[in-house]
């Protein structure tokens, strides 16, 4: 499933992929697998995406049941 | 044969460089998503060598003569082992770093010094073997070279292995 909310918060900071990769410390495909829904990314990654877009663990990741 | 599985291994390593450069690899080593998917392509590569030598001994089995030297088959099994590593790799973004990394300093540990020098023993005496139709030939009577040759490559194995625990407890003891 796609995360929308981080390409949001992303294009709301004004962050290219490869600059919020550069920030946390991994490769631009990876952000675009995190974006994409394709990688699951490991708590460590999600703090430091959460820290680096100002957001919390919930604004981005959490999903409502539906 | 062996020339288009060698050239087949050099075209996968040159897409790998060429695609490195162009996606702007991060040169301080894998994100956690890489490691994961190159973890992936190590145990593909296994799976591929285990299936292809067993494919290959059936294969032997029923011509009932053997294709090739047994040094062919072995490159042919790494070639093709190293080849879907590449390129599961690469399907999935990773770039296996084919070219030395310069932050990374490789420091010769004694051990490390005893697997080469093994190796290159093990490699003499393969290019020094007379024929490969003498391989069975005995040794006062006791013990063929055949034999030999698998002592030494368990010695060569578990030199190897030694060597590498301790280079990852090294690692593991500098991050810590």
């Amino acid at each position: 499933m796609k995360n929308i909310r981080i390409k949001v918060a992303r294009a709301a900071k004004d962050l290219s992929q490869q600059e919020l990769a550069n920030r946390v410390g991994v490769s631009r495909q990876t952000i675009n697998a995190i974006e994409k829904g394709d990688y699951n990314p490991t708590i460590r990654l999600c703090l430091a995406i959460c820290r680096e877009l100002d957001r919390t663990l919930d604004d981005l990741f959490w999903e409502e049941k539906s | 044969m062996t020339s288009l599985y060698i050239l087949s291994n050099v075209i996968a390593i040159s897409r790998q460089k060429k695609l490195r450069r162009k996606k702007h690899l991060p040169e301080e080593g894998y994100d956690e998503r890489q490691q994961l998917y190159l973890g992936k392509a190590y145990r593909y590569g296994f799976y591929t060598i285990v299936l292809f030598c067993i494919f290959y001994s059936f294969l032997e089995g029923h011509l009932d003569k053997p294709l090739f030297e047994p040094v062919i088959e072995t490159v042919f099994a790494m070639s093709i082992g190293c080849f879907v590593i590449f390129e599961y790799a690469l399907w999935h973004d990773v770039f296996v770093p084919v070219e030395p990394r310069p932050k990374i300093k490789i420091k010769l540990t004694a051990d490390g010094f005893v697997v080469i020098f093994m190796l290159l023993l093990f490699l003499l005496a393969i290019i020094f073997l007379p024929s490969w139709d003498n391989i069975s030939m005995s040794i006062d009577g006791t013990v063929d070279i055949l034999e030999l040759w698998i002592i030494w490559a368990i010695l060569i194995c578990l030199a190897a292995a030694s060597s590498l625990v301790h280079w990852i407890y090294r690692r593991y003891k500098d991050r810590s």
